[in-house]
């Protein structure tokens, strides 16, 4: 393997770990806007995945409308919910 | 004697950053670097512009103490004012929110810098754009990371833990969606106009006439988008001093407030160059710097720059003429009027854009 391969397949590992973390993390969280913040990432994680399997406008594609339009739409709906105080 | 020297330095430079040996993307990422710095400094530079600009419409003279009579280094003074105060945490902040907001929106503004070209080069009638990188769908890049620093205000609302952070956080999100749409929509008509994605492309395409002749509709829908997703006055409801204090930045002290505050200022220089990328045929002036001597090789970099400015200007003076308009007011500009004109404007463009 290459360096450029080396490199590829750590950067690969790095954004599957934070995918995995963040979409557990998205069920786990206690409070609703950090499971849609985490999502966001998890959003994000898969975007630059499939930058780094050189289908770019994929994942441009993928930030444009999964964070661009659905997560700020998520978040959106979660700012008219009512928060628990001390929640 | 000189042009086949020129070609062969120019032509082993963008091999080495066009091609992905092991140097290309250190390279490249210097340039990011360079480019990050000169960025800061013109955002700077937009500070001062702001300030005197803004004395000069309201009949006062503006920052006039530090570093002659013009305040040039007024700015100066304020970056070590804002790096040296007190970083004031409050005590009930969702602490990881509250402390990533800043963060994200200037990585936001940063994320836009790396696919914007600043101006070329030309040598022979080639040209050789100043980007760090180049890609096939550079425009759509750039509408998708500035659509993250809404995450960003979102989070500096709603971690500040304050009802008056919530609301800018929630007008300014209502704005950014309504707002979005017919930027999104004008941007589509520039590319089918220059049956590319790509902002080289387009530049090129408008080496015979500007897309604001061809388009004056899609211009004024977008600088009037542009200003709103910028949130300046009038669309600047998020930050509305009178109503609630300061915004989203109403918990944020020192460096914090000075990252956000600095991520507005580099949106607008880079709102500016996309405007005069789009409209304004970028460094091209149609039939004269086409065909240069070496000699006069940054010419098109300095013709860009100087519409850059003139574009800040307007900007610029758009705030300071203008009163506030009130958020139901915005909304149903934008949904209402706005995005049936970006419509219409989709419609003109297609059939330029099947024409030509």
């Amino acid at each position: 393997m290459t360096f450029g391969e080396n490199f590829e397949m750590l950067v690969f590992a790095v954004l599957a770990i934070v995918l995995l973390f963040t979409a557990i993390m998205m069920i786990a969280s206690k409070e609703i806007v950090h499971s849609a913040l985490y999502l966001l990432a998890s959003f994000a994680a898969v975007a630059v995945i499939y930058i780094l399997t050189r289908a770019a406008f994929l994942g441009i594609v993928q930030i444009f409308v999964y964070i661009g339009a659905i997560g700020v739409l998520i978040l959106f709906a979660v700012m008219l919910t009512t928060r628990e105080v001390g929640g | 004697m000189l042009e086949p020297l020129m070609d062969y330095l120019i032509g082993g430079l963008y091999y080495i950053l066009g091609n992905d040996t092991v140097w290309g993307p250190w390279i490249r990422g210097i340039c990011g670097l360079i480019a990050m710095g000169i960025i800061l400094v013109f955002a700077m530079f937009a500070v001062w512009l702001e300030r005197k600009y803004a004395g000069d419409i309201q009949s006062r003279i503006g920052p006039n103490r530090v570093g002659g009579s013009h305040g040039e280094l007024q700015l100066i003074a304020d970056a070590i004012k804002l790096f040296t105060k007190e970083d004031l945490k409050p005590d009930k902040v969702d602490t990881p929110l509250w402390a990533g907001a800043p963060i994200l929106m200037f990585g936001s503004a940063l994320l836009m810098l790396v696919a914007i070209p600043f101006g070329a080069f030309v040598f022979y009638g080639r040209d050789y754009p100043l980007a760090v990188t180049q890609f096939d769908v550079s425009i759509l890049y750039l509408e998708a990371v500035s659509a993250i620093g809404i995450v960003g205000i979102f989070m500096a609302g709603w971690g500040s833990n304050n009802k008056f952070s919530v609301i800018a956080a929630f007008r300014n999100m209502a704005r950014m969606i309504g707002y979005e749409v017919p930027l999104g929509l004008t941007i589509v008509s520039v590319a089918i106009m220059a049956h590319s994605l790509n902002i080289v492309d387009i530049v090129s395409a408008q080496s015979h006439i500007w897309y604001v002749i061809v388009a004056p509709l899609g211009f004024v829908i977008f600088m009037v988008s542009l200003i709103a997703d910028l949130g300046r006055i009038p669309f600047d409801q998020n930050e509305a001093e009178e109503e609630l204090i300061a915004g989203w930045a109403t918990e944020y002290s020192g460096m914090r407030f000075g990252l956000g505050y600095f991520a507005e200022y580099i949106h607008m220089v880079l709102g500016a160059c996309i405007t005069v990328i789009l409209f304004f045929g970028g460094w091209n002036l149609p039939g004269i710097l086409v065909n240069l001597h070496p000699i006069f090789g940054l010419l098109p970099f300095a013709w860009f720059v100087f519409k850059v400015v003139l574009v800040l200007m307007f900007i610029i003076m758009v705030r300071w003429a203008l009163p506030r308009i009130r958020i139901d007011q915005v909304t149903t500009l934008g949904w209402k009027v706005l995005l049936p004109l970006a419509l219409l404007n989709l419609a003109w463009t297609s059939v330029i854009g099947v024409i030509w």
